[in-house]
């Protein structure tokens, strides 16, 4: 079954078993009600006609009472008997002629002897049910006693009675029940369809992020757990949108700079192919240089997106030898030796030879130290400086090899706390005055450098005061013997 | 009098080829590595064609296209597009932009010499 339909139907029952318990209870009150409002009429009249027994009896004028009596019975259908006696049970007034100036038997008159005020008596018939109702009024005079009035009742008209009147009340009952009834469906519907109804919404807006759409916000009215819902599918699909985005950029930027070698490579090829011997003879070696350059430039860039699926599957290898660290700075040192020249930066070398040996995949920590100098070197002004160190540092349990590379930038911008998300994948600095000419990179370097040093069990990390000052940046990797 | 082409480009290694290939043919070429540079080279020199790359950081190619072309001072310029992605919509977005050519990356230098060639109708 569906939700809507469950909420509706819940509603629904709920509704009706309300509606139930409501006439149950109105039922029997009424009931009560009736009984009771029929006793209440059954004692004033009882009162009344013990005045009019004690006028009677003071004026001494019978045959007003005489037809008062009459009139009594005549008027009230449930009225079975009127009884007027005196004080000796002598029955003075009796709606039976027959009954008229006869004692009163034994039983009604140590009833009417016990009582004080008006008092209701069942008479039952021989099967136990009631036959009638004697309402039992004591008449006085002032203080004394002067006679008893009984007006009886019978029970069948009563119930009949109380029978038309419920029946009265029934019907309306019905009325309003089915009206209720038919108002209960009416709101459960809407209820239901309320409820459903912003839950289909947050399913239509999943459905279209699904779909690749992150644009889908959801506005869910309220104060409540749904409109809750509502806001944190929207986070959610900001964030996906952020990341999407990133993706993108990542995939676009890929290209790009996986394209632009290519494109060097072939164009340069073509011109010395067509270009003639002459040209060649004086722009060759350059353009093979070029070509060269370009084809390096693009084997870095594949091994970089390679290393980085390497290290998302876990199936990096390290292939470990004890190394002077002289060695792969050396070796970096050479690569970058024309860069540093073009861009009139000064690097300095502050690397004592007498450091131990320290056990390391020469390659990768090649490739490290590279990532670093290139991004010093790229974000370095023209007249910069770059310092490049290496420390042996005692502390206990294990000594370990501190290299910083120290530049002349412009640091990087972000408060102390943020500054390492330039190890993450893909970041790269918009805004950040990049020195030099030379292609943006796809922001990986960092992300693969860290991966490695950490691999080698050490750390690495950036220290960079608040852009601005011109202190530059400092990255700084530890590696342990 | 020779005519003036400006190349637009933020590889430097492709500038230099074409601005060699084009001189070669014995037209006057001055370089520009970024969108603000093409921009102040244009009001600058007044370049009869321009050759615009594409994908440049911050101000893309079509940036300065568009801002080319709403300057009715430009009216009369030429400009080529180059881009490394060869897809339709690209094409489509800069000849919507108002440039004249449209050449993908990578290219044949002669190719690029010839369509220069025919644009400033030699």
């Amino acid at each position: 079954m569906k939700l809507g339909e469950r909420y509706f139907l819940s509603t629904f029952i709920l509704v009706i078993l309300l509606l139930i318990l409501l006439s149950i209870s109105t039922e029997l009150f009424f009931r009560k009600y009736i009984r009771e409002d029929i006793r209440k009429n059954q004692k004033s009249l009882a009162v009344i006609y013990s005045h009019v027994c004690e006028e009677a009896l003071v004026s001494n004028d019978f045959l007003f009472l005489i037809n008062y009596t009459k009139r009594v019975k005549e008027t009230n259908r449930m009225v079975s008997y009127v009884i007027f006696m005196d004080t000796k049970s002598f029955i003075l007034v009796h709606t039976n002629p027959e009954l008229l100036r006869t004692q009163a038997p034994v039983d009604l008159e140590s009833r009417t002897k016990k009582i004080s005020g008006i008092t209701f008596f069942n008479n039952l018939s021989k099967d136990g049910s009631i036959e009638t109702t004697d309402v039992i009024s004591p008449v006085r005079q002032g203080s004394n006693r002067v006679g008893t009035a009984v007006i009886g009742y019978s029970q069948s008209y009563y119930e009949t009675l109380v029978k038309q009147e419920l029946s009265k009340f029934h019907l309306y009952f019905l009325l309003i029940g089915l009206l209720g009834l038919f108002a209960g469906y009416i709101l459960s519907k809407i209820l239901a369809r309320m409820m459903i109804l912003r839950i289909n919404r947050l399913g239509d807006a999943v459905v279209a992020m699904s779909q690749g759409n992150f644009d889908a916000n959801i506005e869910l009215k309220g104060n409540d757990e749904l409109s809750w819902l509502g806001g944190e599918f929207n986070n959610m699909a900001k964030k996906l949108k952020e990341v999407d985005e990133i993706k993108q950029s990542f995939v676009s930027n890929v290209t790009h700079e996986l394209r632009s070698p290519i494109a060097a490579i072939e164009s340069y090829a073509s011109e010395m192919l067509d270009g003639g011997i002459p040209q060649f003879i004086k722009t060759g070696l350059n353009d093979i240089t070029i070509i060269r350059n370009n084809a390096m430039r693009l084997l870095r860039l594949v091994n970089d997106l390679l290393d980085t699926s390497k290290m998302e599957s876990g199936q990096f290898e390290l292939n470990m030898r004890h190394v002077n660290i002289t060695s792969p700075i050396d070796t970096v040192v050479k690569l970058y030796e024309a860069v540093k020249i073009e861009r009139k930066i000064n690097l300095i070398l502050d690397v004592p030879h007498n450091i131990p040996e320290v056990l390391i995949d020469e390659d990768r920590i090649i490739q490290v130290l590279s990532n670093i100098l290139n991004n010093a070197i790229k974000f370095t002004p023209e007249n910069g400086e770059i310092i490049l160190s290496a420390k042996y540092i005692y502390e206990k349990p294990k000594p370990y090899l501190k290299v910083c590379v120290k530049d002349t930038g412009n640091g990087i911008p972000l408060p102390k706390e943020q500054q390492q998300i330039i190890f993450d994948k893909f970041t790269q600095f918009k805004g950040i005055k990049q020195y030099g000419k030379g292609p943006k990179g796809m922001g990986l370097g960092l992300h693969i450098s860290k991966y490695l040093i950490e691999l080698h069990k050490g750390k690495i990390w950036v220290e960079s005061p608040p852009a601005g000052t011109n202190i530059g940046t400092e990255v700084i990797f530890t590696l342990p013997f | 009098m020779a005519k003036k082409i400006l190349v637009v480009d933020d590889e430097i290694d492709l500038l230099k080829l074409v601005k060699r290939c084009l001189e070669r043919c014995n037209y006057k070429i001055s370089t520009a590595e970024s969108g603000e540079e093409a921009l102040n080279k244009i009001y600058a020199e007044s370049p009869d064609l321009v050759i615009l790359d594409i994908n440049m950081p911050n101000m893309s190619g079509l940036e300065v296209c568009k801002r080319i072309r709403t300057d009715p001072l430009y009216k009369k310029m030429r400009i080529v597009m180059l881009t490394v992605k060869a897809a339709d919509t690209d094409k489509v977005k800069g000849l919507n932009i108002g440039a004249d050519e449209y050449l993908a990356k990578p290219f044949i230098p002669k190719e690029l010499v010839l369509r220069v060639k025919n644009i400033l109708g030699e």
